[in-house]
């Protein structure tokens, strides 16, 4: 009785209720969860990259480095929206704050965007490096 | 009237109302786009593997029919040379599905859920984009540790 009375009020959107509630903290967890490889990740990414770079000249060096900076940024920028979203939403499912629900949405939103963008330039990037291989031969 | 008057103390303070659905309605649209991506490489991947495969016959068979006249059990013995690779393509191949998959049931359950206000195909949703960090991070966990291993163990 009491769950369709919650239900009825919300005619202009969807209620977070006690189920969805339970989901969110799970995905709270396992966004922290994979922000934190990210970082991991970013982090033996750019020592291994650094280390190819090591005994080659001031240039190569430079290269490395540069490269090294640019794959780091790349995935802390990922793990940056999920972490946000992660805090976010624990705070807005801990003191009720649709404002903060909102911005967790926006950074989950903008971390697929970000991915999907990261994605397509790769392949774009593949496909140019290939095209080029098969002139050249 | 009393019970008017408890609806109003006991609603939940958040909801997903109009603003909110069109940032998951953004995010949905771009869970369908890598979806797609993830699809059509899974597509060229197995195309990769299949091609592969055939040129290796192709080139054997046409060497086996100049010297001894042919043998129907020539694609076999490649696949069975080539297990190793075609057992690693099919790992690769089910975990870029089974991320299609995921991508996928989140872009059109949040969009059904949006469009119909439906609270369970929102939480199908937001489970599946939770099942898909999970693997995620386990599959980067998993793939670190392996290149790791063969780098400075093996």
């Amino acid at each position: 009785m009491e769950n369709e009375i919650l239900d009825d009020h919300h005619t202009d959107g969807i209620a977070v209720n006690y189920d969805l509630r339970k989901v969110l903290f799970k995905l709270i967890n396992n966004s922290k969860f994979l922000g934190i490889t990210y970082l991991f990740v970013a982090s033996i990414y750019a020592i291994l990259l650094l280390k190819q770079f090591v005994n080659s000249d001031f240039l190569g060096i430079f290269i490395g480095v540069m490269l090294a900076i640019l794959l780091f940024l790349l995935y802390y920028v990922l793990f940056h929206f999920l972490n946000t979203a992660a805090n976010k939403m624990k705070v807005a499912l801990e003191n009720e704050e649709q404002k903060d629900l909102d911005t967790a949405l926006n950074n989950l939103r903008l971390y697929y965007k970000m991915k999907g963008i990261i994605i397509i330039s790769i392949l774009s990037l593949l496909v140019v490096v290939f095209a080029i291989f098969l002139f050249n031969n | 009237m009393e019970s008017t008057a408890n609806t109003k103390v006991k609603q939940p303070l958040l909801n997903i109302g109009q603003h909110t659905e069109n940032i998951l309605l953004s995010t949905g649209k771009w869970s369908k786009i890598i979806s797609i991506i993830l699809l059509a490489l899974s597509v060229i991947y197995f195309l990769s593997l299949m091609i592969d495969v055939f040129s290796s016959y192709s080139r054997y068979n046409s060497n086996f029919y100049s010297t001894s006249g042919g043998n129907k059990n020539v694609l076999l013995r490649i696949i069975f040379r080539k297990l190793p690779e075609l057992i690693t393509g099919a790992i690769v191949l089910s975990i870029y599905l089974y991320m299609f998959a995921l991508y996928n049931k989140f872009a059109r359950r949040i969009k059904l859920a949006l469009s119909n206000k439906d609270q369970r195909e929102l939480l199908v949703a937001v489970k599946s984009m939770s099942v898909l960090f999970l693997v995620q991070a386990t599959l980067i966990c998993v793939s670190v540790t392996l290149m790791l291993l063969l780098m400075f163990v093996i």
